[in-house]
């Protein structure tokens, strides 16, 4: 019977970042993509810097 | 440089989260799928772009014969290239749910695959030759003709026979029935940040390049 009730009633979670068919969460998977991206290409780019310093 | 990694960023963030939430006209057929307008032309016109440079400096090392040029020449046209290979799998995915097959005998799609074709064997080419003086003598020739010819397949072709692709069969590229003033704010920084990124990428290569030059 509880665990009926607790079915029943409305649980109220993070509902609008769910809404508008989710959309949101596309947006942050891909900034998260594409943050991380950036991040790999300073990382090269560090690697590079240190590279061409032990060069000189 | 710094200033065209920020920029990149701060584009490429905008046109993310434009791209998918700032209102669409609302076509039949295209439905959403006309968001992968912001991201299906810029790989296209990076490549373009970035082609466009690795023309110019095989230029450079034909009138100077200094070797940099070339090395710059076959790094802008591999990123070039890359770009390209994105945009035309982008299409083909594209076109698959509002054309309804993955590739059609078009005169766009078809040019576009011949002139990645000349640039793959641009690369064969390089590969083929072992003296570096030489290779960068026939390769620049190489890619300038192929950039002469990847003109005619992309653009003019294509605009003189009907075609499916938009902005083509005989009108312009941008008139005010393809793009309007909504799809406008979000295209144009795409274009840039994807052509920023493409420059970013080269540089990285080009440095690692140069290392290996030196060894």
């Amino acid at each position: 019977m509880t665990i009926l009730f607790l079915f029943l009633q409305n649980v109220t979670m993070a509902d609008t970042f769910r809404t508008e068919g989710k959309i949101y969460v596309v947006i942050i998977i891909f900034l998260l993509i594409l943050f991380s991206l950036f991040y790999y290409m300073f990382k090269i780019e560090k690697k590079i810097d240190k590279i061409e310093r032990n060069r000189k | 440089m710094k200033w065209i990694k920020i920029a990149c960023i701060i584009l490429l963030t905008y046109v993310t989260i434009a791209g998918f939430l700032f209102d669409v006209p609302e076509l039949p057929i295209l439905n959403e799928a006309i968001r992968v307008m912001f991201f299906h032309v810029p790989t296209w016109f990076t490549m373009i772009f970035l082609l466009f440079i690795s023309a110019l400096n095989a230029y450079y090392f034909i009138s100077k014969g200094t070797i940099n040029y070339d090395l710059k020449s076959r790094e802008y046209a591999s990123v070039g290239i890359f770009f390209g290979i994105l945009g035309i799998v982008s299409g083909m995915i594209w076109a698959k749910f509002t054309w309804g097959t993955y590739w059609t005998n078009d005169p766009k799609l078809n040019g576009s695959a011949l002139s990645l074709l000349i640039y793959f064997s641009y690369f064969v080419l390089r590969g083929s030759v072992r003296d570096q003086t030489k290779k960068a003598k026939i390769s620049s020739v190489y890619n300038i003709f192929a950039f002469a010819m990847l003109i005619p397949l992309i653009f003019i072709l294509p605009r003189m026979t009907d075609s499916l692709h938009p902005g083509n069969g005989g009108n312009p590229g941008f008139n005010v029935y393809d793009m309007n003033s909504q799809l406008r704010i979000i295209f144009y920084p795409a274009v840039i940040g994807f052509i920023l990124l493409g420059i970013w990428i080269t540089k990285l290569r080009l440095r690692l390049r140069f290392l290996n030059q030196k060894n």
